[in-house]
């Protein structure tokens, strides 16, 4: 079965990352698939490539980033959230004239559509509030 | 195919239990997560104990329940479930309405 996840909740913020994250280990353990994982609201915060995790604690960012690389699973960031939230890759600094740019590189800027697109798609989605 | 609920908030937001409650039809499942499952002890005095007497299923998170020591305080009736229970749960139930 294909699943789809959105994740409203900020690292630190919310429990909804790790939920998500455990729910997403889970999912691919009973042999489903995860087309796409959509980050939106405060979510987008997941994305961010400069937070330094303390040594005892879960990098989360890495861990999306790893199961994305074992797994195929997309990591869709939701544009306009995150450029009001200071998360941005090369294309958009450049575009808005931004003296740096922070996106992790396993995940990818996308329009809403995309969120869209991935509910049509899937067998099942679930949404991780913040 | 009946609605998977899927409720992460305590009742300090009554709001949202309410609304969870009120939208859960006849042979709707719901699971309990994060902070939603202080709904399943005693100490709240929340919608969600009526909804079970009334006879609907409803899971809770084990790692949860962990998470906030409150393994003895966990009313009868509710239904443990691990994240690999939710799958399953998941895949039984569509549509999936978070509550948050």
């Amino acid at each position: 079965m294909k699943f789809a996840l959105a994740v409203y909740g900020a690292p630190y913020s919310s429990q909804a990352p790790h939920t998500a994250y455990n729910f997403a280990c889970s999912v691919l353990q009973a042999g489903h698939s995860i087309s796409r994982i959509f980050f939106y609201h405060a979510g987008v915060l997941n994305a961010s490539s400069l937070a330094v995790t303390p040594q005892d604690e879960l990098d989360i960012t890495e861990q999306w980033s790893k199961l994305s690389r074992n797994h195929d699973v997309e990591l869709a960031v939701c544009i306009a959230a995150a450029l009001k939230r200071g998360i941005v890759n090369k294309e958009e600094a450049t575009r808005y004239e931004l003296g740096q740019f922070n996106l992790h590189p396993a995940f990818e800027l996308v329009g809403l559509g995309q969120w869209v697109d991935a509910m049509i798609s899937a067998d099942r989605v679930v949404v991780f509030g913040k | 195919m009946s609605t998977l609920h899927i409720l992460n908030k305590s009742n300090s937001d009554a709001t949202t239990v309410q609304s969870c409650c009120n939208a859960m039809g006849k042979g709707d499942a719901l699971l309990l997560i994060e902070d939603g499952v202080y709904n399943a002890t005693g100490s709240q005095n929340s919608s969600i104990v009526e909804k079970l007497a009334s006879g609907a299923n409803i899971y809770i998170r084990v790692q949860d329940i962990k998470a906030r020591g409150l393994e003895t305080q966990i009313l009868s009736g509710f239904t443990p479930v691990d994240d690999s229970g939710w799958v399953d749960l998941c895949v039984a139930h569509q549509p999936i309405v978070s509550w948050y």
